[in-house]
């Protein structure tokens, strides 16, 4: 990584010609990348940047002066002074040629199949395909793998890249992939029927140059072309992953990572990808306000928002609380913080060893975990405290990493809300510790603590899905999801990042800050700002690095006492440490209405049928 | 008018003839499909079975290739009841000569994914109806998100 | 019936494997509740081909221990053999089912005692093999891929296998005696009735002649045509039927 930021000095680059244009790259390129680093497009299935290099595509052949047959450009090492050409006919008929013998056994099924539209090999037969086939003989055909509720495979559109056996093995370090059998009847799979056990399973999907592995959940539901896309931020764990939300309409249909290599590199987690079924599904698309008869019934906003303001005023000081969930945005903390306020109160890739707390990074932010374990297999030593792992790399005994002048430490929050709320300083006061509170806001938080809510508290549920806060809550208030809205979310890194509205709230759900807003109108304590500018100005205001989006920032409230549970720091827990995420498909609101997560979660429970 | 006389006259017996009128034979006389089934076909030609429906399949070799097997539907006087659709897959391939295998004397297993044939349900009320059909039961809900449901007090 | 239609098909679409599948299907003699682990001797066996592999390269040893396994387990690997040799190794097990199956001398199916290779390759063909795989096959009553009912001969077709002096040959591996008496033997120089009488003295339990049928090494002597064995006339130390003929175009 380091390699990367920092420019390679003078003297390690060398110089190549590429279709008569000079370049230079660092040495130890291959050609490929020469003819990348000169803007010359190379056709390619089974190179990858971030995998090893296969070569057994042959569809990036170059010619290269003074050698006798085009060279596959990816496996070929750039020399001083080579002169490469990409145009020459040769080039072009000896492509032609790759194009053919892949077509051969590939499936003329482009209209039935879910790549289409963005498809490597579609596209690459346009320009290197011929219009007719000279194969008479009987295609072969490929027995479809099972790998799982989240992989969909049609095996026979195949052509053998490799790329999601070396994804598995290299990246996601489960090896359940490989490739069985020789010459025309090789087929990807896991010989033994078993689903993919990685929590980046899920990626292989946009490594598949062709339609052989494709979305299982999303099958069949829409093509590419017709998806709106919106760069945002992936809010399913602490990590912040960037994400790219496609959506058709009203309804989101698929997430795909985008490219930081701050943060994922071009990976996410299963989670990130598939949870997003959920957000059509136990929606909260209207106030809802219970009535006399004891449930929750349907109400307008100007009756809901009367009955909280009502039910709030009747608390006192510190017998108001306010409970942020773990997919609070930073723009809805600092609204509720102020109005509770108003009413009346108070980096990882440095590390030279790493010592992971009472932390399972595989089921809190897989994607963090492979480029940990990219760390590991670097030699970087890996140590772990609190109950046993299996991280797909090796872990030394804590004793081994912790030495003099140890930089290591960092904290992986295992939720997106989490870090930007202790950020604004969203802890209890001094005074709030032992009232019982008489009122509490809940502001999507599912997973609060029983006695965080007294039975006999007035609740305000304020969030985006029907669940166990809702359920409890004497008025609902419907919010938008993440996908819904531009909400700053700050990572375990303590980087702030937004995501970006993708389509609109359901019903009559509306932004959580203007909800907010909206209540402090009602409560008779309006709050100074009414637009998302007005809202980030206050935050800079009250955090000024919140401001500053994308930058990495020292967490603030780490070795401060802002935590301010002083009186029991020192004291080792009785419990042994563990993570708090035992069940990594399901940890928030949206992930636990997930259909496709509840199938993963069951698939998981037997991933090798009959063992 | 002769051939039907002729044919008559050859050997349409007395249990024949009436099936004939009870399956709406008097409509020889204005359809002459029906006819050319009924009364040109059916003497001498073999019944080879009968399927789920009532349908009755028959055969007669020395007739042109193409018309040497023939379906009777059950409900042939009902326009509906004529209905391609209604014939089980086994015996869709003995009509068409996929097959030589008589269905009526072979136990036939279906596939699994075998549907249950019904027939053609077109001016039925079962009926496909189009998402956003005016006879559909929930019409025209094209909202794209499912409401939470609070839970019962 | 079904079987030997399966089997002739996947003649034409498989390689010279005698599996038709390259992904394993549960069966009731190969399955996860199959059981397999090397013996004591076989074992020690393992340990000594490890040694010749430096530490970092011990899945180097893939092959002789897939090899060592298949012997001891009468001619097959079932899941629970790879399984075990990908322990012994320390790799994936995927990573020794794709090296089981991309070499056609690894059986993951069940073998009869005998395994009996038909070299297909060009120079036995032009020698006659394809006479030797029909005499084999109508004898035996199977085609390639099969078992004999008796469970005692299982056909194949392999590639070359570098005898062609003395095409057309045959391979036959013997599965019945473990490891300690495996035998892997050539029987060249055949003609139908000799490929006959080698697989009925097996059959008998005897050991048929190995190498050359009809000479002592690969001595220009003579040559299998048409199915009989031509002996050269004495001084013609040639292994041509005859003078060899000019190009057609230069002939009257």
């Amino acid at each position: 990584m380091a390699a990367q930021a920092a420019p390679a000095p003078a003297d390690d680059l060398i110089e190549v010609t590429v279709d008569g244009k000079p370049v230079k790259v660092p040495k130890g390129s291959n050609v490929l990348q020469a003819c990348d680093a000169a803007g010359v497009d190379v056709p390619r299935f089974c190179y990858h940047q971030r995998l090893s290099i296969a070569g057994n595509c042959r569809m990036c052949l170059v010619e290269v002066e003074k050698s006798p047959k085009p060279v596959a450009s990816c496996a070929m090492p750039a020399g001083p002074g080579m002169n490469i050409k990409t145009s020459t006919p040769l080039v072009k008929k000896a492509r032609e040629g790759v194009m053919e013998f892949l077509l051969i056994n590939h499936p003329l099924d482009c209209p039935i199949c879910d790549q289409g539209g963005e498809c490597d090999l579609q596209d690459q037969a346009m320009a290197f395909g011929s219009d007719r086939s000279r194969f008479t003989e009987v295609k072969r055909a490929v027995v479809d793998k099972n790998l799982g509720p989240l992989v969909k495979t049609v095996m026979t559109r195949c052509i053998h890249c490799t790329r999601c056996v070396r994804f598995a093995k290299e990246v996601a370090g489960v090896e359940d992939l490989g490739m069985t059998g020789r010459g025309r009847d090789s087929e990807i799979g896991t010989y033994v029927e078993r689903m993919l056990t990685s929590e980046l399973s899920a990626n292989v999907i946009d490594l598949c140059p062709v339609g052989a592995l494709t979305a299982k959940p999303s099958a069949f539901t829409f093509r590419n072309w017709e998806l709106a896309s919106t760069e945002s931020v992936d809010v399913s764990d602490a990590l912040g992953s960037a994400i790219r939300v496609d959506a058709r309409g009203p309804e989101v249909f698929r997430v795909t990572p985008r490219l930081n290599d701050a943060i994922n590199q071009e990976w996410i987690s299963d989670k990130a990808r598939f949870q997003v079924d959920a957000l059509r599904l136990q929606r909260l698309s209207q106030p809802l306000v219970r009535g006399a008869g004891g449930g929750l019934e349907p109400a307008t906003w100007p009756r809901a928002l009367a009955a909280a303001a009502e039910g709030l005023a009747r608390a006192r000081g510190h017998e108001l609380r306010g409970v942020a969930g773990r997919l609070a945005d930073v723009e809805s903390v600092v609204a509720l913080k102020d109005l509770l306020n108003r009413l009346g109160l108070a980096g990882v890739d440095g590390a030279d060893s790493v010592l992971l707390v009472g932390t399972d990074p595989r089921a809190e932010a897989p994607v963090l975990n492979a480029r940990l374990r990219a760390l590991a297999l670097a030699g970087v030593p890996f140590a772990s405290i609190g109950a046993p792992l299996d991280l797909t790399f090796p872990l030394l005994a804590a004793g081994d990493v912790v030495r003099e002048g140890w930089n290591g430490f960092a904290v992986l929050a295992d939720a997106a809300g989490t870090v930007g709320a202790l950020d604004l300083g969203f802890v209890p006061g001094a005074g709030a510790r032992g009232v019982a509170p008489r009122a509490v806001y809940l502001l999507g938080a599912d997973d609060y603590e029983e006695g965080d809510v007294p039975a006999d508290a007035f609740v305000v549920y304020q969030g985006h899905h029907g669940e166990r806060g809702a359920a409890r809550a004497d008025v609902v208030l419907p919010g938008a999801a993440y996908t819904e809205k531009f909400g700053t979310y700050v990572n375990a890194e303590g980087r702030a990042q937004s995501t970006k509205a993708a389509v609109g709230p359901p019903g009559a759900a509306r932004d959580d800050w203007k909800v907010l807003r909206a209540l402090s109108e009602v409560m008779g304590a309006p709050l100074p700002y009414d637009t998302l500018a007005g809202v980030r100005a206050r935050l800079a205001e009250v955090a000024p690095h919140l401001a500053r989006r994308g930058a990495l920032e020292p967490p603030l409230w780490l070795g401060a006492d802002a935590l301010g549970v002083g009186g029991a720091a020192g004291k080792p827990a009785a419990d042994p440490l563990a993570t708090r995420v035992t069940n990594f498909y399901q940890t928030d609101a949206i992930s636990r209405a997930s259909k496709t997560m509840a199938r993963c979660v069951r698939a998981r429970q037997n991933p090798v049928p009959g063992l | 008018m002769s051939g039907v006389t002729k044919a008559l006259a050859q050997g349409l017996g007395k249990q024949t003839w009436r099936e004939a009128v009870s399956n709406g034979g008097w409509k020889v006389l204005i359809d002459g499909n029906l006819g050319s089934t009924l009364v040109e076909h059916q003497p001498g030609a073999t019944l080879v079975g009968t399927d789920k429906h009532g349908n009755r399949y028959f055969e007669k070799m020395d007739t042109q290739v193409g018309r040497n097997r023939w379906v009777v539907y059950a409900k042939a006087s009902d326009y509906r009841g004529q209905d391609p659709a209604n014939v089980p897959a086994e015996w869709h391939g003995w009509l068409h000569a996929s097959v030589d295998v008589n269905p009526a004397n072979h136990d036939f297993t279906a596939p699994i994914y075998a549907s249950n044939i019904v027939g053609n349900s077109t001016t039925t009320v079962s009926r496909y109806q189009p998402k956003g059909s005016w006879f559909k039961e929930h019409k025209r809900n094209w909202l794209k998100y499912q409401t939470w449901t609070p839970p019962k007090a | 019936m079904t079987v030997q239609v399966l089997s002739v098909a996947s003649r034409a679409f498989a390689t010279n494997s005698h599996d038709i599948f390259n992904i394993h299907r549960h069966e009731p003699h190969n399955n996860w509740e199959t059981e397999f682990d090397f013996t004591k001797e076989n074992m020690a066996k393992a340990k000594e081909i490890l040694s010749r592999y430096p530490e970092n390269y011990q899945a180097s040893a893939m092959i002789p221990l897939l090899d060592l396994a298949q012997q001891q387990n009468s001619g097959f690997l079932s899941l629970a053999a790879m399984n075990r040799v990908a322990e012994v190794l320390g790799v994936a097990p995927i990573r020794v089912y794709e090296v089981a199956t991309f070499y056609t001398m690894f059986n993951r199916s069940p073998m009869g005692r005998y395994h009996v290779m038909v070299c297909g390759t060009t120079p036995c063909m032009l020698q006659g093999a394809k006479g030797i795989y029909e005499a084999v096959s109508r004898h035996l009553g199977v085609v390639y891929g099969q078992t004999t009912p008796d469970k005692l001969f299982t056909l194949s077709e392999m590639e070359c296998m570098g005898a062609c002096v003395n095409a057309p040959m045959i391979a036959v591996a013997d599965y019945s005696g473990g490891v300690e008496k495996f035998t892997y033997t050539y029987y060249e120089d055949l003609t139908p009735e000799d490929v006959v009488g080698i697989l009925e003295d097996l059959k008998a339990g005897k050991k048929p002649k190995v190498g050359s049928q009809h000479r002592h090494n690969a001595e220009p002597s003579g040559a299998v045509a048409d199915g009989k064995w031509v002996e050269d006339s004495p001084g013609a130390n040639i292994t041509l039927r005859g003078p060899p003929p000019g190009p057609y175009c230069r002939s009257a």
